[in-house]
């Protein structure tokens, strides 16, 4: 696996015809499709450190390949977090939270699950510096927590799985530690609870192990391996662990479950289509 | 291009004669949203009430290649409801309806012409609401917050309008109705669809999602003897972990007009004017807020904390914040409120830029802001009817945004692009970034006819009609 260290290694490595298979600290390759046997491995985590933290204003700026862990280390020597979950993980008897494995860019890129209502990737992503297909750099967005200048390209890129492009530099709005309502601590397994969630980018079995619960319905979108939890769900104080939508019976809300609808397919194509038609990134990643 | 009568036609066999406005006067009225340097008649208005009229007249459009845009209550402060290459307008006004209401999963269903403040109506006595909450929330519309992103004193805490769309359903710049749902499988194309000013389809209807109405609200009004007081107040606040519902401060300039206007007075020696509400759940939890904001102020050299506890005393204090702009009418023939957005620890430096770039112009500015957002609306006196005021107005606007840009901000929080930003958009994005932004607009919309020259620079055909917008030329 390739790992450049600076934006013009990675152009050039883009420069070569072999699309790239991009990851992070790879921790997320079971979500994951196969990497076409053509394509060349890049690790993105030689792009990585904080660039700057602006802790007056709880924003700031580092390059996409960061880990996570260090990132947040980063984040608290002023005072500040980044509000998310850790990622699920199989083992024993069931799932537990298993910390932050990662980097900046995958989380945002996979789209991983998040506890805090209202402030999932989307609310705290303010701007970033994306590499293309064709080599060229772009940013979107802007060091202000709040702007409607434009498309919210970096917006939408979250959860695209690095299949449109690739980011490079992130702005992050971050919060206060010990602000805010206190994130929930995971132990282990699922009980009972109010909480009903849309879960993203989780194992497969997790999936299993959540349909085994008698209380819990679970939709499950294999392709992204989006889970609808329907019944009671995860464990954690009420209402607070709402982790993207709640819905009491996902199956009504997305009729024929939870496959991607026809236009959204069609869409998720032409998106594509417009970003990268050369298809240099990630190619077969969400069937993409 | 077919000619008027055609159209007039055409559009009443689609939709009725009664839902179709053609006369002069009529039309007179959509020639400007509510930023009204730039005018532009549009050659017909429809007023459809389904999804399915919505995309017979886009497809009637596209086949006519006749330009459409999408309108709701024209309270748009960038022009992008404006019909900017004199074609079809749709308004919104008959899909007004809220379709369906789920309590127990906190979302409701209404078409793009509900009014903002009738859903939060709607779903009152469930202790629920709908959190943005734009100044013209008694008459803006859900589709208009959905195309513009909007915002609000409110959404320091509860997020923008991007926040709280769970699904929507639009007609497409081809004349196809899609659905799309925010957090499904796939990409999530509601979050480019929302903020996109009617560029990529029309927005017909929309899930939203309700948010629990508070259970103990405290709202306080804080003088100050200084803006920086006030300011580093606002940062110390939000550094100490308290995530206030809103945060808000006024200047001079508003005072003064508050008291010209309604009477209102403020302790002698007071410049600025600070509103902190905190809300939440356990009312013991915010009071405890509401205390570390008020020896926060004291700290800062508050010069008085009126803290407010019931609905009646809390209204009284948000008079200052809500009839600011209002009160600004008194003291001038035309006001303009701009919107520009700035990290929040660069609030006392911008506020003596956009006080020198003032007198430069000689114009009077006051400023009335979301101060948590860093979201700033430097609000403009001048008369309109003098053409050496309008240009000095633009002049000092552009001044102030670039400033925006330079500070790492951006030319808007939440009015939009439309077409007053268009050049400004140029300066705080390269070529590159706004190929960028093409890309993703050309998965929705590869023609020019769906709100064609608002947002993007550069597009076919735009250029030479500015001058007609402005009405320096016909």
């Amino acid at each position: 696996m390739i790992r450049p260290t600076s934006v013009a290694e990675l152009q050039a490595v883009l420069a070569d015809e072999k699309p790239l298979w991009v990851c992070g600290l790879d921790t997320k390759r079971r979500f994951r499709a196969a990497p076409p046997p053509e394509a060349t491995l890049v690790s993105m985590a030689g792009l990585a450190g904080v660039i700057a933290i602006h802790p007056e204003d709880q924003v700031a700026v580092a390059w996409a390949g960061t880990p996570l862990v260090e990132f947040q280390e980063a984040l608290a020597e002023h005072g500040l977090r980044l509000p998310i979950l850790g990622e699920w993980r199989m083992g024993g008897a069931g799932w537990h939270a298993a910390g932050m494995p990662g980097t900046l860019g995958g989380w945002l890129a996979m789209d991983m699950p998040h506890v805090w209502p209202g402030y999932g990737p989307r609310r705290l992503l303010l701007g970033a510096t994306v590499l293309r297909g064709d080599g060229t750099i772009a940013k979107a967005g802007s060091q202000a927590v709040k702007s409607v200048a434009g498309y919210d390209i970096h917006k939408f890129l979250v959860g695209t799985r690095g299949t449109l492009a690739l980011f490079l530099q992130i702005i992050v709005q971050a919060l206060p530690l010990g602000g805010g309502p206190p994130l929930v601590e995971y132990e282990s397994g699922v009980s009972n609870g109010p909480v009903e969630a849309i879960l993203t980018t989780t194992p497969t079995g997790f999936a299993d192990a959540l349909a085994r619960h008698a209380s819990i319905t679970v939709v499950r979108a294999p392709a992204t391996q989006t889970l609808w939890l329907s019944g009671s769900a995860l464990a954690g104080e009420g209402d607070r662990v709402v982790a993207a939508t709640p819905v009491r019976d996902a199956r009504a809300v997305w009729p024929g479950g939870a496959r991607v609808p026809h236009a959204e397919r069609k869409l998720m194509g032409m998106a594509k289509a417009a970003f990268d038609p050369e298809r240099r990134f990630n190619p077969g990643e969400l069937g993409l | 291009m077919p000619t008027r009568d055609a159209l007039v036609d055409a559009m009443e066999r689609l939709v009725g004669a009664d839902a179709v406005l053609s006369q002069p006067g009529a039309l007179k009225a959509y020639d400007c949203d509510a930023y009204s340097l730039d005018r532009a008649t549009p050659r017909v208005v429809v007023l459809p009430s389904s999804r399915e009229q919505v995309r017979d007249i886009v497809r009637w459009c596209l086949d006519a290649d006749v330009p459409f845009t999408p309108r709701g209550a024209g309270t748009g402060l960038s022009g992008g409801a404006m019909d900017a290459l004199g074609g079809v307008i749709l308004s919104s006004k008959r899909l007004n309806r809220i379709l369906d209401i789920d309590v127990p999963n906190r979302r409701l269903w209404a078409q793009a012409g509900a009014v903002n403040l009738h859903l939060t109506q709607a779903v009152e006595a469930d202790r629920l609401h709908f959190a943005p909450d734009p100044s013209s929330q008694s008459v803006c519309t859900l589709g208009g917050n959905i195309a513009e992103n909007s915002g609000g004193p409110h959404t320091l805490k509860y997020g923008v309008t991007a926040q709280h769309i769970l699904a929507l359903t639009l007609v497409d710049p081809d004349g196809e109705i899609i659905t799309l749902e925010a957090g499904g499988p796939g990409f999530d194309f509601v979050s480019l669809v929302v903020g996109s000013e009617g560029t990529l389809g029309i927005v017909t209807d929309a899930w939203v999602r309700l948010t629990p109405t508070p259970e103990a609200v405290r709202t306080a009004l804080i003088a100050f003897p200084t803006v920086a007081g006030a300011s580093q107040a606002v940062a110390a606040i939000i550094a100490s972990g308290v995530i206030p519902a809103a945060l808000e401060m006024m200047d001079r300039q508003i005072l003064a007009a508050l008291r010209a206007a309604f009477g209102l007075d403020y302790p002698e020696g007071t410049d600025a004017l600070l509103l902190v509400e905190c809300d939440g759940c356990d009312a013991d939890e915010v009071d405890a807020e509401m205390a570390v904001a008020a020896s926060i102020a004291n700290d800062q050299g508050a010069l008085q904390v009126q803290i407010a506890h019931t609905r009646a005393e809390r209204a009284a204090l948000w008079t200052a914040r809500k009839k600011g702009i209002g009160a600004m009418g008194w003291i001038a023939p035309t006001i303009i409120t701009h919107d520009g957005v700035i990290p929040r620890s660069k609030l006392p430096e911008m506020l003596e830029f956009v006080a020198t770039v003032a007198e430069e112009h000689g114009l009077m500015v006051a400023n009335l802001f979301h101060a948590g957002d860093g979201n700033l609306h430097p609000c403009i006196a001048f008369d309109d009817r003098d053409p050496a005021q309008v240009e000095a107005v633009i002049e000092a606007g552009e001044k102030i945004l670039r400033r925006c840009i330079e500070l790492g901000g951006s030319v808007s929080g939440e009015h939009g692009i439309g077409v007053e930003k268009i050049d400004l958009l140029q300066e705080m994005f390269t070529a590159d970034d706004l190929r960028l932004q093409a890309d993703a607009k050309r998965i929705f919309n590869k023609g020019g006819l769906c709100n064609a020259c608002k947002v993007l620079p550069n597009q076919k055909g735009c250029l030479e009609h500015r001058r007609r917008w402005r009405g320096v030329a016909t």
